[in-house]
């Protein structure tokens, strides 16, 4: 698929065939590369661990990286004491003082800061993560989440250059003799993508080159509007399956694993809200209606200290904040969906607001059949977006968003489940001058299920819920020209209702009420982005968090056979408190324009727990927080990273490796009964995980043909005492190849082209190696975990768009999609019976789902 | 919520397909298997000693001769067992009586099971009945055992259901963690044979101890294996320590038995 370029690429075809055998070259040169970087990533996991053992207590002070820090002029020192109390298991970590030490040495010269805020010229949305940099001088900054930036440049005649993905770049002349303040409005870039100019700078869409941050992965909304998906129904988490290193949770499914974490392990955040429960019935689709999305980033490895709170991953999506300019009606009808998106200024200029809904209506179908039972199901979702930004005044700016989001699923009058997420968030940014930006979220989020049967004489019903009450402050503070400060506390109560039976006097079952859980989750965060010339520059920094369990309620104590030993009742107050220290740092060589090397180290606290015994995504999955018992999960990663530019930027090549710990690792026992148990920790058992991998992707930046191929060689595993004889085994999202290709092709104003093509390993399963005859039943027998492989899983998924007639302001589109297109028969399950034409034997039986899935879907825009 | 995870599939999956396919899996060590139960029924004690087979093997009994057993009970009774077919040994009758724990030992290839099981105080099933549950085109009839379980103890139940004189292939184990102290009509949710009119139904509920509702309750998990159903398959948790498979269960039996109306 990507031998297309070079007959479209400006430069004449040799040339083209010259750098795709280059960058077989390099690809394959990567491969040889990952030995020794998996063993030098190794080396260093190892002698971090050994550090961490024996060191503990000194252990920030050992660490090598630390001693950099030191050295550094800008000085943060943590100092950290540990100290046991009696019970010999709380550490008591005291975060003395952060002494800001620097001699915030003046430079030379005289410098000043120019800081404002970029937005799109067309409807006045604050564009996220556009670079500014000051031409000639290789000093440069990004918009932060608000679309601010704050820039410190020497003062004199200043050539500010600033690009954003999917705009028109601009280049402003300035005189830089005093502290400036402004607006810089981008256009949009055209449709036709003929005429692109390729820029020399590399900032266009190299994000990856420049500064410390690694392990991140961005997608335009033109990428997720252009590549196909299942039922047309564009989907940001199935679209970002597609990089490398994110792993689909199964066929058509918008849960993911990321560098062998499990699927709770990523934090979903929409405008800083966390999202527990990502998907719409059992997974098929995700809650987030790309019609209201800004911005999707995801972070891999190298998260910044102002995320935390689970192991894998940061999905940082923002919302549209709405058009200020004028009025825009949006939307689309789909196979299974339709939307529609109604925003507009409340004030011109100013302030706006934006609404955006989605309801699936596959059920009306349902209603026409002539099957009572089935007429009478339900089979539905629907999301509701809604934001309003409002300056409050120069410096200040105030910005409501909502998020609500149900299924419902009814089988007949026997069983019906409801759930969804509802999310609230407050934010207020302040600017205090030009060089210091602070935001202020008050965040509420909500999620739960219902569950209700009735059979016969049996009435009843489940309910459960998870609530959040979230504070935090966020600075950014542009020191100087070299020193870039960010910092922050957060501060979350978490209210889990594990479950709720409510049931009718002839019932089966008793009225019950499972203990609700309280904590609260706080954290302390200091980092600084540190430029110490052209070519190097150094984040560092320190996330500490204190997880409290509150009571009241009944906490037990377990022991390895997993009996109550002891019930431990608590009236109110702190049961525990585990605090944590994660360190992150990371570090960025830029070798020249076009290449650069990273290096991070993380460390990732989990205390909030997804127990679940099933792939797909059930409503029913718990969310545990940590316990007496329930230890919070920890994960250290190193990884190291190269990035290149090629043929003058229109490619880009991406290769990192990373090795992970995990501690603290939850399964269930075997033979668990995971329903309504209330010392939930009788049923667990913990242990340890590694994993480690190698991800390259090449992208193809620019052109008419733009997209991707990437490809991942990776492991993980878990060690768990009590499961596979104590032994190591693969995790059962481990698999050891997953590649993807993606191109869009834009052949004239009017059509535009995709197509995508996956492959991966089968997934690690337990099948079984034998079987007995019991009580005249056949019962098959194991004899290891996640020791077979489900077959290799590969598909292509075709897209095409049309732009119908535009006239005046409206315009309107066809989208065509086909998943699957050779339809392949991918196995979903993998089954044992029984032989059907000769009891005396037993079949492997394979489910697969979708084969040849057409979809059509209008969207207008007006 | 594995039924509603299958009816939700069944909506949205409309071009599902299942086809029987070869997968090339490993020949495990054979393991021995013992299945040993006794009840308050007057019947003794019986043991069925086997051995696992490979996958593509045949699905029979694979019975071994020749064990050594004891059972004995923690009032200083013993029973002794004879052969009465390859792998089938046998007491002569004899009640056994709740409250009573008894051990069992089984000595062969130069290896010993023990396992003890104590029985529980008995349960009256009081009735049992057929009820329909509606599914469209898939309408299935599931019989409802009644009975009411004691308040203020806990209780493990075991239900089988033979119909026309031939058991189901389904594993039913109840505890009572959430209906202490109800009338239960728990449908027995039915996914092997056919129930229709005229049919002659028994069932029989066992009150069994909780070792043994754990290897029932974890064996019924096998069944539900796989994305949408439950949990990683795994091997019942036996009571026997030793190394083999299989349980020993000390049960009491109350049985009903009916026409389908």
């Amino acid at each position: 698929m990507f031998h297309v370029p070079t007959s479209v690429m400006s430069h004449p075809k040799q040339a083209g065939t010259n750098c795709l055998n280059l960058m077989f070259l390099i690809f394959l040169m990567f491969s040889f590369l990952f030995l020794f970087i998996t063993q030098l990533a190794c080396a260093y996991a190892f002698c971090y661990i050994i550090l961490a053992l024996y060191f503990k207590p000194h252990f920030v002070r050992f660490n090598p990286i630390y001693h950099l820090l030191c050295t550094r002029p800008f000085n943060l020192c943590a100092i950290i004491y540990l100290s046991k109390n009696q019970n010999g298991i709380m550490q008591k970590f005291i975060l003395t003082t952060w002494l800001i030490t620097a001699s915030i040495m003046a430079t030379a010269q005289t410098a000043y800061t120019i800081s404002g805020t970029i937005k799109s010229k067309r409807n006045g949305e604050s564009i996220i993560g556009a670079s500014v940099r000051a031409l000639g001088q290789n000093d440069g900054t990004l918009s932060n989440s608000y679309g601010f930036f704050s820039l410190t440049l020497p003062a004199g005649r200043v050539q500010l250059e600033v690009t954003a993905i999917g705009k028109l770049g601009d280049t402003i002349a300035l005189q830089l003799d005093k502290n400036l303040q402004t607006v810089i409005y981008l256009q949009d870039e055209p449709r036709n993508m003929q005429e692109v100019v390729i820029r020399s700078s590399g900032t266009r869409g190299g994000r990856s080159i420049s500064g410390t941050q690694m392990g991140v992965e961005k997608l335009s909304l033109k990428e997720i509007k252009n590549i196909p998906v299942l039922l047309g129904e564009r989907d940001v988490l199935k679209t970002i399956q597609l990089l490398p290193g994110i792993k689909s949770a199964g066929e058509g499914n918008s849960g993911f694993y990321v560098r062998g974490g499990s699927t709770d392990q990523n934090l979903i955040l929409l405008d800083e809200a966390t999202v527990y429960n990502a998907s719409h019935l059992l997974g098929f689709f995700s809650t987030f209606n790309s019609d209201a999305i800004k911005d999707v980033t995801v972070y891999k490895g190298g998260m910044p200290a102002q995320y935390g709170g689970r192991l894998s991953s940061v999905l940082d999506i923002k919302m549209n904040d709405g058009n200020n300019q004028g009025y825009d009606v949006s939307g689309g009808v789909g196979l299974i969906a339709a939307r529609l998106n109604v925003e507009g200024p409340i004030q011109k200029g100013k302030s706006s607001f934006l609404i955006s809904g989605r309801r699936t209506y596959a059920d009306v179908f349902l209603k026409a059949s002539p099957d009572s039972t089935i007429n009478k199901s339900k089979l539905y979702f629907y999301d509701l977006n809604a934001k309003m930004n409002y300056e409050l005044g120069k410096k200040d700016k105030l910005y409501i968003s909502g998020y609500f989001g149900q299924d419902k699923l009814g089988f007949g009058d026997q069983f019906g489940i409801n759930w969804g997420n509802g999310t609230g968030t407050i934010r207020w940014n302040h600017v205090f001058n030009s060089k210091l930006f602070a935001n202020t979220s008050l965040i509420f989020s909500n999620y739960n299920y219902r569950l209700s049967l009735q059979s016969g004489s049996n009435d009843f019903d489940i309910f459960s819920q998870i609530q959040d009450w979230n504070l935090k402050q966020d600075y950014q503070w542009n020191l100087n020209a070299k020193n870039n400060l960010r910092f922050g506390w957060s501060s979350t109560h978490h209210t889990v209702r594990p479950g709720e039976i409510t049931a009718s006097g002839t019932s089966s079952l008793n009225n019950q009420v499972l203990q609700k859980r309280y904590s609260l989750e706080n954290g302390l965060y200091v980092s600084n982005t540190y430029k110490a010339n052209i070519k190097l520059s150094l984040t560092y920094g320190l996330r500490l968090t204190a997880f409290s369990i509150l009571g009241k309620g009944d906490f037990y104590n377990v022991n390895a056979a997993g009996q109550v030993t002891d019930t431990l009742r608590y009236d109110g107050g702190v049961v525990k408190t585990y605090v944590n220290a994660e360190p992150r740092v990371a570090v960025g060589y830029q070798f020249s324009n076009n290449s650069s090397i990273k290096a991070a180290y993380v460390r990732n606290v989990q205390n909030m727990h997804l127990i679940s015994n099933s792939t797909s995504s059930t409503p029913t999955d718990k969310w545990l927080s940590s316990t007496n018992i329930i230890q919070p999960e920890i994960s250290d990663q190193v990884s190291l990273g190269y990035y290149t530019n090629l043929a003058g930027g229109r490619y880009e090549l991406t290769a990192e490796a990373y090795y992970k710990d995990l501690k603290n690792q939850i399964d269930y026992r075997d033979g668990a009964d995971v329903f309504n148990n209330d010392a939930i920790e009788t049923q667990l058992l913990f242990g340890k995980g590694r994993a480690y991998g190698l991800e390259t992707m090449l992208r193809k930046k620019t052109g008419r043909l733009t997209g991707w191929l990437s490809y991942t060689l990776s492991k993980t595993e878990r060690q768990i005492d009590g499961i596979n004889n104590n032994n190591w085994y693969n995790a059962r999202q481990d698999r050891t190849h997953d590649i993807a290709i993606v191109g869009m092709y834009q052949i004239n104003k009017k059509w535009a082209f995709s197509a995508n093509w996956v492959y991966y390993t089968g997934d690690a399963v337990t099948f079984p190696s034998g079987k007995y005859q019991l009580n005249g039943q056949t019962v098959y027998y194991y004899t290891e975990r996640n020791g077979y492989r489900m077959p290799a899983y590969h598909r292509l998924d075709l897209g095409a768009t049309v732009q119908l007639k535009a006239k005046k302001n409206r315009s309107s589109e066809l989208a065509f999609s086909l998943y699957n297109a050779y339809g392949r028969e991918n196995a979903y399950t993998i089954t044992f019976r029984d032989s059907e034409t000769d009891p005396n034997k037993t079949e492997a039986v394979q489910t697969s789902l979708f084969r040849w899935i057409p979809s059509i879907s209008w969207n207008f825009k007006f | 919520m594995k039924h509603i995870t299958i009816i939700a599939m069944a909506c949205v999956l409309l071009t599902g397909c299942e086809k029987v396919i070869e997968i090339d899996l490993n020949d495990a060590d054979k393991k021995y298997v013992v299945e040993a139960f006794l009840s308050n029924q007057n019947q003794g004690a019986e043991l069925r000693l086997s051995r696992t087979t490979s996958f593509s093997g045949s699905n029979t009994f694979n019975g071994v001769s020749g064990a050594q057993i004891s059972l004995t009970n923690n009032l200083g009774n013993s029973y002794a067992f004879t052969e009465t077919g390859t792998g089938i040994y046998k007491t002569a009758a004899f009640s056994g009586v709740p409250g009573i724990t008894y051990n069992i030992e089984v000595n062969v290839g130069g290896q010993t099971f023990t396992a003890s099981s104590t029985m529980p105080q008995p349960v009256a099933l009081d009735s049992a009945y057929t009820e329909l549950f509606a599914a469209g085109a898939d309408d299935q009839i599931n019989v409802v055992p009644v009975y009411t379980d004691p308040a203020g103890m806990a209780n493990q139940y075991r239900f089988r259901v033979w119909v026309n004189g031939v058991e189901e292939k389904n594993t039913y184990a109840y505890d009572d963690l959430l209906s202490d102290g109800r009338r239960v009509t728990r449908p027995l949710f039915n996914n092997d044979s056919d129930i229709k009119t005229g049919d002659q139904v028994t069932v029989q509920m066992q009150c069994i101890d909780r070792p043994i509702y754990t290897y029932w309750y974890s064996l019924s998990q096998q069944a539900s294996s796989g994305p949408g159903g439950g949990a990683t398959p795994a091997n019942p948790v036996s009571n026997f320590s030793g190394g083999c498979l299989g349980y020993f269960s000390a049960h009491t039996v109350s049985s009903r038995s009916f026409i389908v109306q």
